[in-house]
């Protein structure tokens, strides 16, 4: 049927040639629509291979397209050859399905696409008459928007324009069939020709595809403060603050105060929590906020090489690697725990922690990192973990089809999946088998290990791996050291969202044009100085020295700046902080597991290990649904299990706990009140919260009262989040 | 969800508590919208009860009493008010009730594997690691306002099964209530539902009353999204446990327990009458996963000694029930599981998983009674007549539900997702 339909596009394709002999001229001058460069972005702009329609896995009424034409030798071939040729008939153009049914001719699920009087149509049409040829020109390699950055106020408009590079050097305006959204709408709209409405403050990317291209225009619009008495040095506060700080003028933004020693309780608990994950001592509290003039670079220093800290970046590291006992088995997520914190005792590269993990074999149930290789199984899943996690590259898209919004394609999705092709399991066993691949099956042909080319070029590489070198190892290599330093800018942004609450890149899963930093000269500055320290964690969080000292409240105009960092931000504790906050609030000694050994939230080697209150809580679920940088929302449940769950009674009432030992010491009730808060806001009471919370206790103070009031302090949004 | 940085969509979202997804001029716009039945008001509430695992058609709902004995087995068809229509032994008290609902007899998919196929089939779309879709009881709740009983509770004993009823790329606020103890147990009873011994209410509101007046923190900061996310989680426990009656309808010892027994002393019929009682209280949409129904060996022993007298009476007195109590004429009932089973019994006398056909019923006050669409073929193979997409069922559970299947919910980075992509609803069944 192929042949035929060739045969006779060849026939009529030499008659028209016949028939227009005369008017050869003209189409010199106004040469026929190119397949690829013309007709297929048409096709893309006005909707036929969306998700939804032709682009659908299956297509639709039997009719299916590559998801928005990245594939054109693919969909010429559909469009052309497929059904005996009717989608397209040269002879008598207007016969062509292509035509006839998103004009509406013939009957249309899809609705009207392609108006008969419109210029598309026209395109297209002359396309078909002119013999339906494939795209014969060079191939398109890079998009180019303009203008590429605009940074404006709410309310202005203007237009957007977008040219094509193509391979052979030549540039063509692609405007009119290349599909815009924006990543923001609260800050830029945009239609579909291109002209963007500036509507709120703060940045966003202007989204722009083209085939298999994707580019940004990048779009802002400048805060509301006034900025006039600011000097926008960046001379105050400690580490960063001139690259955190450079970014504030351009988008008017007022930065807040920072905090001076009267709020020397606010910047301890929020860098205690931060660093250590855990409360203060109500005891090492009071003296500092007692000191006469108490020293933060000393504190600072004491707090980053706690005991607590440890156990907290390793819970950090273990979500990251999604420890977990039904993957690992309950002696592979121990050993896998006990292995991440020795590596951090030791110091050990946060590049060479995670190589291991990545390049993991042997016993899991005898050797730490041999339990990490069994947190994801096959091929496709561990390098979707791998890149998801540390690259911040979401390339399950482009396990089907062209990434949508990315740059990947299926070849670096089966490429990089390759990788991993030779890993196997042996009686519980991750040994390394030197034969096997992994099968692309579209092509049916095994994937050979390849690296995606960079943004803007075509330079894909398939490396040499003599026999027996571990493939793995040749990706690390590549990931840690060679791709553009992406490994450090994921991990350092991961870290400052732990400590910030929003990543300079937000999502911290996905880096792509579409997604920029919102202050590309700060990533830069702390990717440089975590290389500095040699991939220390403990050493970086120090270089970030007084990180914090900003106020919460913004300036007047800033209220809406979530990405500058202009002011301090609220954020929710997580689940095991959360818990063992509580835990010492209430000097309550917790009991987690089947043998009760574990004290800590965050030392569990699971994502719960059974816990009712973490469960409650919200803890990070360790399968990779949900990226460990996100702090499950508090829900019905767990507002019930604050009212009537462990925290509302057996740990409040726990035998030698805190609120035990107030009633047994008979102190009075103004110390009573000031160790409850303490114990929970870190901070003396105002005259106010003291007059109320002197009420509470009543002349009488009883197990009854004390408990009540350390229950209501808790219960706080003050006690549950950070600030 | 950025918790922090909520872009204004979500600001609307969450300004308009329970409109998850949607703006509320859209919501309003929906719900003005919303009567796409001709004659009858849709239903306002559903209660869905899964059979988790997928069980047999031709056993059940689609025998074949002229197939093969390698098809048939041992097992007998029984008659129904409907000419020519049979259903498998077992199931007479159900089969007397076909006058009262429709039955779908052509769904079919390609989904042959339980964790594809319960996404199919409680969402209406395939899985696909790109985006998570939400659960027909969390879509729904998208539409409505938050009254003080919570709009979607899921009964489920496999919590790793209640993945597929969560809320999806909508926000936690559209998850359902989970109750993931057992209804039919001694020991049954919502976690933190009610105080612990020792704590009595008069202390809980005393504690309410000094959290008020302490939190001054929530006040200051009350348009931040993370304290706004907390204050509204406590808000919805506060007005649960304000009201008994809520609260009561949790508790099943409150009920007659001649008519408990009547549901049948086993987790499914104790979780029907929980969701009468919830579907009362106020709930919306109200799930029940019912394990058991993986038959791979010995299906015929399983299904007579086990689940199919629970299903027949457990199913056949909520029908009662809900008619006795004028519940019935707004609620939509819906029972469905995985998929079919190989109609050819397996050496193990089991049957496997079939997605080429399964049966789906449907209930209630807005649906008409007695239609059976579709049809298989005499091997109960494949579908011959009439074939239903899980997407032609997610449209046809909307649209009885008032719902407009083609409205659109938005992922948290602004892509616009249909409720139902590429499905129409059965129109047969709309009363």
């Amino acid at each position: 049927m192929r042949v035929r339909a060739v045969l006779f596009m060849i026939m009529t394709a030499s008659l028209l040639l016949a028939e227009r002999a005369d008017s050869r001229k003209d189409k010199f001058n106004d040469p026929a629509p190119d397949f690829t460069l013309r007709i297929l972005p048409i096709i893309s702009r006005v909707g036929c291979n969306s998700g939804q329609c032709h682009g659908a896995a299956g297509g639709q009424g039997g009719f299916g397209l590559s998801l928005r034409g990245y594939d054109a030798a693919a969909d010429y071939d559909t469009i052309v050859h497929e059904r005996g040729g009717r989608r397209v008939d040269v002879a008598n153009p207007e016969n062509s399905l292509i035509l006839r049914k998103p004009s509406k001719q013939l009957a249309h699920r899809g609705g009207l696409k392609l108006p008969e009087d419109g210029a598309f149509f026209a395109e297209v049409k002359k396309w078909i008459e002119n013999g339906a040829r494939p795209g014969s020109r060079a191939a398109p390699v890079e998009l180019l928007a303009s203008p590429a950055e605009r940074l404006g106020a709410a309310g202005e408009k203007y237009k957007l324009s977008v040219n094509v590079t193509l391979a052979d050097g030549a540039k063509l305006d692609v405007t009119d069939t290349v599909l815009f959204s924006s990543n923001d709408e609260s800050i830029a709209r945009v239609d579909k020709e291109g002209n963007v409405e500036i509507t709120g403050s703060g940045e966003t990317a202007i989204l722009i595809k083209y085939l298999n291209l994707v580019t940004a225009a990048r779009v802002g619009a400048k805060f509301g403060c006034d900025i006039s008495n600011y000097i926008f040095r960046g001379n105050g506060p400690g580490g960063f603050a001139a690259e955190m700080i450079h970014k504030l003028e351009p988008m008017s933004l007022a930065p807040a105060p920072t905090l001076d020693d009267e709020d020397r309780g606010i910047f301890y608990r929020r860098v205690y929590l931060d660093i250590t994950g855990t409360l203060p001592d109500v005891e090492d509290a009071r003296l500092y906020l007692k000191h006469p003039n108490p020293d933060k670079y000393k504190f600072f220093e004491e707090i980053v090489t706690s005991k607590e800290t440890i156990t907290r970046w390793t819970r950090w590291l273990a979500d990251l690697l999604r420890v977990r006992e039904e993957t690992m088995g309950v002696d592979g997520a121990r050993r896998a725990q006990e292995y991440l914190r020795s590596q951090l005792e030791a110091r050990r590269p946060l590049d060479e922690i995670i190589r291991e993990a990545i390049t993991a074999k042997g016993e899991p149930w005898a050797k730490g990192p041999a339990a990490l290789a069994l947190a994801t199984d096959g091929p496709a899943a561990q390098m979707e973990f791998v890149t998801k996690t540390f690259m911040g590259a979401r390339m399950q898209c482009a396990q089907c089809h062209q990434h949508p919004f990315d740059r990947w394609s299926r070849e670096d999705y089966f490429g990089l999946a390759a990788f991993f092709a030779r890993v196997r399991r042996d009686n519980g066993k991750i040994i390394l088998s030197d034969s096997g691949d992994f099968t692309d099956p579209k092509t049916g042909k095994p994937a050979r290990p390849r690296f995606p080319a960079d943004p803007g070029s075509q330079n894909a590489a398939y490396p040499e791996i003599p026999a027996g070198v571990d493939r793995r190892e040749i990706f690390c290599d590549w990931l840690f050291d060679i791709q553009d330093r992406r490994f450090d800018r994921v991990i350092v942004n991961r870290i400052w969202k732990e400590l910030y609450g929003v990543g300079i890149v937000d999502p911290v899963d996905d880096f792509r044009a579409g997604n920029p930093p919102s202050n590309p000269k700060l990533l830069d500055a702390l990717v440089q100085s975590f290389r500095e320290v040699n991939r220390d964690i403990f050493k970086f969080i120090f270089s970030l020295e007084l990180y914090n000292r900003t106020a919460v409240d913004p300036k007047p105009g800033a209220e809406r700046d979530f990405r500058y960092y202009s002011h301090a931000y609220i954020r929710p504790l997580s689940g095991p902080i959360l818990l063992d906050a509580v835990a010492k609030a209430c000097g309550y000694s917790l009991k987690i597991g089947d043998r009760g050994n574990v004290r800590s939230a965050q030392e569990i080697p699971d994502e719960d290990g059974g816990n009712v209150s973490l469960r409650a809580l919200g803890r990070c679920p360790r399968d990779g649904s949900v990226d460990p940088s996100i702090v499950a929302p508090p829900s019905l449940t767990t507002a019930l299990h604050w009212i009537h769950g462990p925290f509302a009674k057996e740990m409040i009432d726990a035998p030698g706990g805190r609120v035990e030992k107030i009633v047994i010491s008979k102190m009075s009730a103004d110390d009573a009140i000031d160790e409850l808060f303490l114990a929970t806001l870190t901070r003396f009471p105002t005259d106010a919260e003291r007059a109320k919370a002197r009420g509470a206790l009543g002349a009488d103070m009883t197990n009854e009262s004390v408990g009540d009031l350390l229950w209501a302090l808790m219960a706080t949004s003050e006690f549950v989040t950070n600030h | 969800m950025n918790i922090i940085n909520p872009n204004r969509r979500e600001i609307l979202r969450i300004g308009a508590l329970g409109v998850g997804g949607l703006t509320l001029a859209r919501t309003l716009e929906l719900l003005e919208t919303a009567p796409l039945l001709s004659n009858k008001k849709p239903a306002t509430r559903a209660i869905l009860i899964w059979l988790d695992g997928g069980a047999s058609h031709i056993d059940t709902f689609d025998p074949k009493p002229n197939a093969p004995e390698e098809i048939r087995g041992n097992w007998k068809s029984i008659p129904t008010p409907l000419p020519n229509i049979q259903f498998g032994e077992g199931l007479s008290r159900l089969a007397a009730e076909l006058p009262n609902f429709a039955l779908i007899r052509s769904i079919n998919s390609d989904a042959g594997e339980h964790e594809i196929a319960r996404h199919l089939m409680l969402t209406g779309y395939p899985l696909t690691p790109a985006l998570e879709y939400p659960s027909f009881g969390s879509a729904a709740s998208v539409f409505g306002q938050y009254a003080a009983f919570p709009p979607y509770v899921a009964i489920s004993q496999i919590p790793e099964h209640a993945k597929q009823l969560g809320s999806g790329f909508l926000p936690a606020e559209n998850a359902p209530f989970l109750i993931d103890s057992n209804p039919s147990r001694p020991e049954y009873g919502v976690r933190d539902l009610f105080a612990p011994a020792g704590l009595d209410a008069a202390r809980v509101d005393r504690r309410k009353a000094l959290l008020d007046e302490l939190d001054t923190f929530a006040k200051k900061y009350e348009t931040n999204a993370a304290v706004r996310a907390r204050t509204a989680a406590f808000e919805r426990a506060w007005r649960l446990i304000a009201s008994k009656e809520a609260r009561d309808a949790f508790d099943l010892t409150k009920e007659d327990s001649k008519l408990r027994a009547r549901y049948g002393d086993h987790a499914l019929g104790q979780s029907c009458i929980l969701a009468r009682r919830l579907a009362e209280a106020g709930a919306r949409f109200i799930t029940i996963m019912d394990s058991g129904w993986d038959h791979h060996g010995r299906v015929h022993e399983e299904l007579s000694r086990h689940r199919l007298p629970k299903l027949d009476e457990a199913v056949s007195t909520l029908f009662d029930d809900l008619r006795k109590r004028g519940l019935w004429d707004d609620t939509l009932i819906i029972i469905m599981g995985d998929f079919g089973r190989t109609p050819k019994l397996n050496n193990a006398n089991g049957r496997d998983h079939w997605p080429r056909a399964n049966c789906c019923i449907l209930a209630g006050g807005a649906v008409k009674g007695g239609t059976i669409v579709g049809a298989t073929d005499e091997r109960a193979e494949q579908v011959v007549e009439r074939p239903v997409s899980p997407a032609d069922l997610a449209a046809t559970i909307y649209t009885i539900l008032g719902i407009d299947p083609d409205a659109e919910l938005r992922t948290p980075d602004g892509r616009p997702v249909k409720l139902v992509n590429n499905g129409t609803a059965v129109k047969e069944v709309l009363a």
